[in-house]
């Protein structure tokens, strides 16, 4: 088998940001994704980074790691024509994906209840920044602000510098992992009722359920200090740099050996003989000195050298790695973490798989989908409109 | 009781990644046996933060609604015991390193044979496969080697600043809720069970996957923004009135931008052609983030959020714990439950990030004592006799 079968489920998704990741989790479980695109386009196609070379020339990197695997159709859903259609194909689709702004739905006549009236199945999944209720609800939110009001970034970034806030879509990807388990949820109820429902996905909520953001205060009454790389209570457990960048070591408490391990790597220095040493707590008491050592020990050898040698004496270390070293790394490639996508012999290129396997193999997914590929086959053979209906529609610019 | 009523989960993950997926599924119904020994429980049951083996908050938090179980694997009792779960639950999962199950007799391998409709799941650090397979590697060491810890930097920082966040802990466990559930729906339909191997290592990466298709695609390895945007400026975090009190400040349209000259009073910016673009904006953005450091430096950190949201300009705190134990939005979604933990009185913990509106989650049951519901597992599930769990009791299998 080469990847989950969750069955026929026909997923529409209205093209936002906050629901790319969640879509394209459930192509990889093996859904009918279809992306729902104003007919010029979403804007996720101009996202950045633009990519430069290849097949893919003048697209964005973006789009072409969220979309794959998944259908397009054109609609314009600002239009009543298109509105309309909507509700048309709602009456055919499993799970409604949705990541506007709440209210927007219920001005364009698409909120759940109008939706679900002629279709009892129907889940629909609202992935927002702030939820759907609450005074914040139509706040609006970047990456980085739902990084900063979710409480990660308060503990990210060095002590003396500016909270720092993560690379990457984030808040995206956690928000859309939180809701396709919801909707696999709201799955399994409806195979027993027959019912859909609602739900709603916070993204701040799913950043704050995280790192004992919350209990450390409610526990101690302290907010989690932000110290860089350097980690709570392990000592060595940070960056330190090397002939051609950095390394990683993370020496914890629970790791005795470990420790005992560098020791002897390094020579045993004289420095650190002494019993106190084998104390993890005064380790870190005494991280200045450690760390001044291990970084001017670490500043003879290169990532590599570091990171082989280390995991032969099982220390955990890590070369702190740009992506092309990443890409490298012989694990990764073993692995087959990077693929072609199938299915469409004029558009192949290489993309970022899955990051897990079922039963060995990781499912293959199609390329990006042009913009209405799939116009004919919903609207046409689903629907059943006529080629006359279609051109009306079109040349009203609806689809 | 709750829509997950029907599943059940053999769990012997620990720490966050395993439990924070495992705990998705519990919040839903879904029982989950969490399996520690005495010898060797949770590793955050003996945080250095937790002054009694019951009173540890991280363990709190993340095993809300689990039953537990103690068994000493290496009594053969215990594999007696194990077999008879394996024959009624769903699912098992581990995040041990690999090879640790197959020295218990449950690697994957065994575990598919004999259960063949069982969902296994492993988690490791850099997937069970590969040359790599057995490296050790941490939560800590795996943003490094996944290329976050280097992106994850000022542009013109000294080293990379990373994050006190385990990633990828919470992101690999919201995965995991999610996968759980599609492999069973998709046992129901093909009657086969399946194994997931999950690269902790790979889903770090994942969370660059943009950057990555870039790069894959011929790029240049893209170099730290800290807090700017390839698209938008101004794009920062800037200082606020108090101690470690700061603000995020994102300008992404030409429109925001006026509206944010407009409440600094800047006639002088809303005058500039220099500044009327992203390009122009980009240009000088170290000369603005300066000025809009110096207008927010005198200001409470909400009210300078406040103000930017009232006008439209995506803005938000960098929220501490102590903000998102009060914040008002998660108020409003009961966000915050108190555990009425024994061992923990009063300590309020974050709840389910998600919203089911027919089925929501809910908190039925305390985090497990160690060996809390062995007899209930032992007598009521399995249906051995009280004379029978008093041999096993004596024998040790319970230590």
């Amino acid at each position: 088998m080469a990847g989950l079968t969750i069955g026929t489920l026909r997923v529409l998704e209205i093209a936002h940001p906050n629901v790319m990741y969640c879509g394209r989790l459930l192509a990889e479980f093996g859904a009918e994704v279809v992306l729902v695109e104003p007919p010029a386009g979403d804007v996720s196609r101009h996202e950045m980074p633009i990519i430069h070379h290849g097949p893919l020339h003048g697209q964005s990197a973006s789009a072409a790691y969220f979309h794959v695997g998944k259908h397009s159709i054109t609609l314009d859903l600002r239009q009543a024509d298109g509105q309309s259609l909507f509700r048309q194909l709602a009456q055919h689709a499993d799970v409604i994906l949705d990541g506007t702004i709440p209210g927007q739905l219920v001005a364009w006549q698409l909120d759940y209840g109008t939706l679900q009236s002629d279709n009892p199945g129907l889940i629909q999944a609202a992935v927002t920044p702030f939820g759907q209720s609450g005074p914040r609800s139509e706040w609006l939110a970047t990456e980085l602000v739902n990084f900063a009001m979710g409480g990660l970034m308060a503990v990210s970034g060095s002590a003396a510098g500016p909270p720092t806030g993560a690379p990457g879509p984030h808040g995206a990807i956690i928000g859309g992992a939180h809701a396709a388990f919801a909707i696999l949820t709201a799955l399994r109820v409806k195979q027993r009722t027959g019912h859909g429902q609602f739900i709603d996905v916070s993204i701040q909520a799913c950043f704050a359920a995280q790192e004992n953001l919350i209990s450390a205060y409610t526990g101690e009454g302290r907010s989690t200090p932000r110290l860089g790389s350097q980690h709570r209570v392990a000592t060595p457990g940070r960056v330190y740099a090397c002939q051609d960048g950095w390394v990683h070591f993370f020496v914890s408490p629970a790791q005795q050996g470990a420790w005992d391990r560098l020791m002897e790597w390094m020579g045993n220095p004289p420095a650190f003989a002494g019993t106190e040493w084998a104390d993890a707590r005064y380790r870190r008491r005494h991280a200045e000195e450690i760390d001044a050592a291990v970084s001017k020990w670490t500043g003879n050898f290169t990532k590599q050298v570091l990171y082989k040698e280390a995991q032969r004496r099982k220390i955990p270390c890590a070369p702190v790695n740009t992506l092309n070293e990443y890409l490298q790394d012989e694990q990764v490639r073993a692995r087959g973490f990077v693929a072609k996508t199938v299915g469409n012999p004029l558009l192949e290129y290489d993309y970022l798989t899955s990051p897990w396997m079922v039963d060995g193999n990781r499912r293959s997914l199609a390329p990006l989908p042009e913009s209405g590929e799939y116009n004919e086959h919903l609207y046409h053979e689903t629907l059943g409109l006529s080629v006359a209906d279609l051109d009306r529609l079109r040349a009203l610019a609806v689809i | 009781m709750g829509p997950l009523d029907d599943v059940r989960i053999l769990d012997f993950s620990h720490i966050a990644a395993g439990p924070y997926g495992t705990l998705q599924l519990a919040y839903f119904g879904a029982e989950v046996i969490k399996v520690e020994s005495r010898q060797r429980p949770d590793g955050w049951r003996i945080r250095d933060s937790a002054s009694h083996i019951e009173a540890s908050r991280p363990f709190a938090d993340h095993n809300k609604n689990k039953l537990g179980l103690t068994l000493n694997m290496k009594h053969p009792l215990a594999h007696t015991i194990v077999d008879r779960l394996l024959q009624v639950c769903d699912a098992v999962i581990d995040n041990f390193s690999v090879g640790v199950m197959d020295r218990l007799g449950m690697g994957h391998e065994q575990l598919r044979t004999h259960y063949p409709k069982l969902v296994v799941v492993s988690v490791p650090g850099l997937g069970s496969t590969g040359p790599h397979r057995h490296w050790v590697t941490w939560g800590p060491s795996i943003m490094p080697l996944s290329g976050l810890t280097y992106l994850w930097n000022q542009e013109d920082g000294p080293e990379p600043v990373g994050s006190q966040t385990s990633y990828p802990d919470y992101v690999v466990g919201a995965h995991v809720g999610a996968l759980v559930l599609a492999a069973i729906i998709s046992r129901d339909v093909t009657g086969e069970g399946c194994w997931i191997d999950l690269s902790q290592a790979e889903m770090s990466a994942t969370l660059l996957a943009p950057y990555y298709m870039s790069v894959l695609h011929g790029d240049d390895d893209p170099n730290p923004m800290g807090n700017h945007h390839s698209a938008y400026a101004p794009h920062g975090c800037y200082p606020c009135l108090g101690s470690d009190r700061w603000c995020v400040i994102t300008v992404t349209s030409d429109a925001q931008w006026i509206a944010l000259c407009r409440l600094m009073e800047r006639d002088d910016w809303l005058t500039d052609q220099n500044l009327r673009t992203f390009s122009g904006r980009r240009d000088h953005q170290g000369a603005l983030d300066q000025q809009i450091a110096a207008w927010t430096l005198t200001q409470d950190p909400k009210i300078v959020m406040e103000q930017c949201q009232k006008v439209g300009i995506p803005a938000g705190v960098v929220a501490t714990g102590e903000d998102l134990t009060h914040d008002p939005q998660l108020e409003v979604r009961k966000f915050l439950i108190d555990t009425q933990h024994p061992y923990l009185p009063g300590l309020v913990m974050p709840g389910c990030p998600v919203d089911l509106m027919d089925t929501p989650a809910q908190y039925t049951h305390h985090a497990p004592l160690l060996g809390e519901h062995n007899p209930d597992i032992i007598c009521g599930l399995l249906g051995y006799t009280r004379d029978e769990y008093e041999v096993f009791d004596v024998a040790g299998v319970f230590n």
